[in-house]
């Protein structure tokens, strides 16, 4: 047997330039038939080595290179389930005992959890390759020694050639210490890449590592290619006579058993009183929950619950729906709100237990879309808190099972785009302000595409060396997608039943949470229970606002008129999941007059149904301008609320269903299938059997054939309705706040930034469009948080950038002795670093005590005298005397708000330069509504937000708003105009553009298609 | 004492391409035995291609280090160790 015993995945974070699956590849190619990934202090790959292997035909052995104490390497190989639960252990001791980033396993340690371990003595920094390199061959003696006597036979001394100086020595002292010892030697590949070939890759990585530049000396960086993966001729070749030492890694390989047992049940259970059985608490609280929830529980319903009870009890997830109902419970209790979403909603249990919103007998849901006995996959229940509370619940649940069993799913933070730009051009050597733009303008492409980039308006501008260039994008793409270092997930919490650090090694994040070395789709596939506990904002500003308004939120009119009004405008900015501009857009010609249309909303705009050009066919037949077919009568039933459209998942499903008599278990994993069917033959075979079937059940060949091609082209964009219509329940209600308590909810979203599609600055403008006044912040009028006064929203002191809790504290308990009477009182009242006390002046806080802010600078530098020679901001001259001092420009206090405030409170920038714009026929945005279409229009203002969503035609078209003063008009730019001007819009910082396009109109929705665009130069 | 060369030489090879004797200075020099065999990418994004050295002892009792560029079909004295 040939068998690699010491690899390096991408997961040995910077020092592994191969995927894991090129690994196993490169691996199947060259008759390897066990492998070995052993990462550095992780075992991250282990799931994905597992399943790459698995379909290769190779025997994964999971095992990691550990860091000792002293700073020395040692491999360690699970060689049986036992070794897999001690290597964890070690792992999580290693992590959890020593500081962050520096993992280290004690010899204590090694002794104590030994067992099912086979243990290589490591690579050159191994501490017997290391003590020999160095001439101490009785210390190298000893050290072997010591291992010997606690391992015995499954010790090992390692060896790899990789043609660097003193290999031929170290290779000589270690045979001979083998033979003293009477020690089996064995011989290894120390790979770090597939092939020799991607050499490159890993010493850019081994820069970004050791954060030097590729033309520096760095020791760690490798001298040559040799870390790659070697057939047997060629480990043989490069160690001569070393054949036993070969046979020895194939005699390991074969020795090494399955660690994983997937098949374990490792759920947690639900504590219950002594006697007390999940599956009949189960029973009862869906019982009451059904009946809090209908009016009159009908056979139907009855009928409903007990299949979705029927399914969850079989399958075994009594305890799992229990755990989730009592965490929504507790959020419940401490008024903490939350909603429910995913595919969750489309089980009656989950709305009758509380868990979702969505009447998912009400909206006709199907279960099997949640689960399946067929599926028999874990289910998922994602649950959304308000942001602020998000934690306290995450503690309840630390608190409820122990931290032995519970921890915070990790994230494998990956190189992507930007990021690559940013660590791989700082190794290539780029400055630091091209790095900058370069990542700031790079578009999101797959990373095959990303040479293409380089013909891009905004890159081509930049004039970087082009070679160079052309090497990190080259290293971009090579690397895209492997994990850069472990985060931790938004919400996502483990909980077993036996101790977690059995399953998975633990380490902590960065802000001190606990993880797991998995991440959500490896938790999954280790057959751990996960629960989505998530954060959204949105949920704080509606808290806010309701809160404020002593609003019952729950009894929001369900068929507001003036809401739906609003929503057919299109001027949605502030709306959950409906105000970016495609959807407002969407909005303004759709004419949305039930919660349906919401629900089909949220799904339209996706890139799926963008790109296979779904939406214009959608709102043609939504609005009777296009008839409404189906190729069956049966069809009617499922896809009449979506005007025969196949727009939900759910909806394939019940196509099978009743089209195909497929179980409703089977029809999910034919939409799976089909989600992901890759290959014309796979479809082909997937369309075979459903036409089959659906001849079987009486429908004609030629539409059992149609509609397979129907569903087929729409299958990979269906959206899940249950998430879709969750989502649209709290988008119809922030709807209705925005329309009727505009102050309040904007003055919340402010409060809650950043949340939504907009920046802070964007939505006071759309505030004052909607006629809510808005008011600076003020040190005697302001709160910590923005609120309204007497109509207006007043901006809320803890808006100030490096405004601190503690210096927000100081101030507002100073202020409940009574107003502030002058900046000096101020000062005497309030202790502040000096450039917070600056800042305060700069965004208008203190304008209390006199208007002009740069008198007030002055003078508080008379007032600070004491403290020593000032620092934080340029004052410039004075002259002689300051209190004759010239307030700032308007565009300078503008500037000043933006920076601190991240809006502006003296007004708009476009402002200072309408009555010139006018002379130039510039106009508003306001302006156009008045304005015939086809016009050819001027306006100007700043691009918020532009992006180039994927089309259909592959063609480039950027969308983006323009702010003026008045509010946003949504600009079209065809490729043509983006590459003749695309770099006026992607840069940073934002330029003021002037544009001139022809004025479309569709339904209640003005834009614009750009002609000419350049920088407005004032 | 090392000094450092780096110029151009003669070299016969075994069949294994590895050098049994080289030209310098006005005398072939047969290498008594390999000490060290060891690659060098070098400035690979330079350009540069892959070396092979060898550190060897020649009939003189002088320690030499001695590289290939395969691709180039040269090798090089780089090194003399007194």
């Amino acid at each position: 047997m040939l068998a690699h015993l010491h690899v390096h995945s991408p997961f040995s974070f910077l020092d592994g330039a191969s995927s894991i699956q090129r690994l196993v590849a490169r691996a199947a190619e060259m008759g390897v038939e066990a492998l070995a990934i052993t990462d550095h202090n992780n075992l991250s790959a282990t799931v994905k080595l597992h399943k790459a292997a698995a379909q290769a035909g190779i025997k994964a052995i999971i095992g990691a290179e550990v860091t000792l104490e002293d700073g020395s390497h040692l491999v360690l190989l699970a060689r049986d389930a036992r070794g897999y639960a001690n290597l964890c252990r070690l792992l999580t001791r290693a992590h959890l005992d020593h500081p962050r980033k520096e993992p280290r396993v004690s010899r204590s340690s090694l002794e104590e959890l030994g067992e099912g371990l086979v243990v290589l003595s490591g690579c050159r920094r191994g501490e017997v390759a290391h003590l020999l390199l160095h001439g101490k061959y009785q210390a190298a003696r000893a050290a072997a020694s010591w291992y010997q006597q606690r391992f015995g036979r499954d010790y090992y001394l390692e060896l790899g050639e990789s043609y660097l100086p003193g290999s031929a020595r170290l290779a000589r002292l270690l045979r001979e210490l083998a033979g003293q010892l009477g020690l089996e030697l064995v011989l290894t590949g120390n790979v770090h890449y597939a092939s020799g070939h991607d050499f490159w890759v890993h010493d850019i990585l081994t820069c970004v590592r050791t954060l030097t530049r590729i033309d520096d000396i760095c020791p760690e960086r490798r001298l040559n290619a040799e870390n790659y993966l070697k057939t047997r001729e060629e480990l043989l070749l490069a160690c001569p006579g070393w054949e036993r030492a070969l046979e020895v890694a194939g005699e390991i390989g074969k020795s090494c058993g399955p660690v994983l047992d997937l098949k374990a049940r490792v759920h947690p259970e639900f504590p219950l009183p002594a006697g007390e059985n999940p599956a009949a608490v189960l029973r009862q609280l869906v019982g009451e929950g059904a009946r809090r929830r209908y009016p009159r529980v009908s056979k139907n319903i009855k009928e409903r619950l007990e299949h979705e009870l029927d399914i969850i009890c079989r399958l075994g997830f009594e305890d799992y729906f229990l755990l989730v109902w009592d965490v929504v419970q507790f959020a419940r209790n401490r008024g903490i709100r939350h909603a429910g979403r995913g595919s969750a909603a489309d089980s009656a249990v989950a709305y009758c237990l509380g868990i979702t919103e969505v009447d998912a007998i009400g909206r006709g849901l199907l279960f099997e879309r949640f689960m399946s006995l067929e599926r028999a996959q874990l289910p998922d229940i994602d649950v959304d808190f308000d942001a602020r509370h998000r934690d306290l619940v995450t503690q309840y649940v630390y608190g409820k099972y122990g931290k032995e069993h519970v921890a915070t799913v990790c994230t494998y933070n990956t190189f992507q785009g930007r990021s690559a730009v940013r660590d791989i051009g700082k190794a290539l050597g780029f400055p630091a302000g091209e790095i900058d733009a370069l990542a700031k303008r790079l578009p999101w492409v797959k990373s095959g595409e990303i040479r293409d980039v380089l013909n891009l308006p905004e890159l081509r501008v930049l004039q970087l060396d082009q070679d160079r260039l052309e090497l990190l994008l080259d290293c971009c793409a090579q690397v895209a997608g492997h994990p850069r270092f472990l985060g931790t997930h938004l919400g996502g919490v483990v909980i077993t039943r036996p101790p977690l650090v059995e399953l998975t090694p633990l380490q902590l994040a960065a802000k001190g949470v606990t993880v797991t070395q998995f991440d959500k789709e490896d938790v999954e596939d280790l057959g751990l229970i996960k629960l989505d506990l998530l954060s959204l904002r949105t949920l704080s500003a509606v808290e806010d606002t309701v809160k404020v308004l002593e609003l019952d939120y729950d009894r929001i009119p369900a068929q507001d008129r003036a809401t739906y009004q609003l929503l057919n405008s299109g001027q949605t900015i502030g709306v959950f999941q409906l105000e970016s501009p495609a959807q407002r857009a969407l909005q303004s010609r759709l004419g949305a007059d039930n919660l349906e249309d919401l629900v089909a909303s949220v799904a339209l705009i996706r890139p799926g149904p963008i790109k296979g050009n779904m939406v214009e066919p959608f709102v043609a037949r939504r609005q009777g301008k296009e008839p409404v077919t189906y190729a069956d009568p049966r069809l009617r039933r499922i896809l009449a609320k979506t005007y025969g459209v196949v727009l939900f998942q759910e909806q394939v499903i019940e196509i099978a269903t009743v089209i195909a008599n497929f179980s409703p278990g089977d029809a999910d994993r034919l939409r799976r299938v089909m989600t992901h069917a890759r290959s014309h033959r796979d479809m082909g075979e997937l369309g075979q059997k459903f036409v089959e079937r659906a001849i079987a059940n009486g429908t004609p060949p030629q539409v059992a054939q149609e509609i397979f091609t129907y569903m087929a082209g729409y299958a990979s964009y269906g959206f899940c309705e249950a998430h879709a219509a969750s989502f649209a329940n709290t988008a119809y209600k922030t709807a209705y706040l925005v329309q009727h308590h505009p102050a309040e909810f904007f003055a919340a979203i402010l409060s809650n930034s950043p949340m939504g599609y907009y920046p802070p600055g964007t939505i006071i403008v759309e505030a004052r469009r909607r006629g809510v006044g808005v008011l600076r912040p003020s040190v005697n009028y302001s709160q910590a948080s923005c609120e309204v006064q007497d109509g207006n929203i007043r901006i809320g002191l803890g808006q100030l950038r490096g405004m601190t809790r503690a210096g927000l504290e100081s101030l507002l308990k100073a202020r409940q002795a009574g107003p502030f009477l002058s900046l000096a009182d101020f000062c005497a009242r309030v202790s502040l670093p000096r450039p917070l006390y600056q800042s305060l002046v700069l965004c208008g806080a203190a304008d209390d005590f006199g208007a002009n802010r740069r008198k007030l600078l002055w003078e508080l530098e008379d007032i600070l005298a004491h403290e020593g020679p000032a620092g934080g901001f340029d004052l410039g001259a004075p002259g002689a005397d300051w209190g004759g001092v010239e307030d700032f420009a308007f565009n300078e206090k503008l500037k000043f708000e933006y920076e601190l405030l991240g809006m502006g409170m003296s007004g708009h920038p476009l402002e200072a330069v309408r009555d010139g714009l006018r002379k130039q026929g510039v106009v508003t945005g306001a302006e156009l509504s008045g304005l015939g279409t086809g016009r050819l229009v001027k306006l100007a203002g700043y691009p918020v937000r532009p992006h180039r969503p994927p089309t259909r035609s592959g063609r480039i078209t950027v969308f983006v708003s323009l702010e003026d003063e008045t509010g946003l008009t949504d600009l079209t730019v065809f490729e043509n105009i983006y590459h003749r001007s695309g770099q006026y819009l992607f840069t940073e910082p934002v330029l003021p553009l002037l544009v001139e396009g022809k004025l479309e109109r569709r339904g209640q929705g003005v834009s614009i298609t750009v002609r000419k665009l350049a920088p407005l130069v004032s | 004492m090392a000094k450092l060369v780096n110029q151009p030489v003669l070299v016969v090879t075994d069949g294994k391409r590895r050098p049994r004797r080289f030209f310098w200075i006005r005398h072939w020099i047969d290498v008594q035995s390999i000490l060290e065999e060891w690659k060098d990418t070098g400035r690979w994004w330079d350009g540069e291609t892959e070396k092979t050295f060898y550190r060897l002892a020649g009939n003189g009792g002088a320690v030499y280090e001695i590289f290939s560029d395969r691709r180039l079909n040269q090798w090089n004295l780089y090194r003399v160790l007194d």
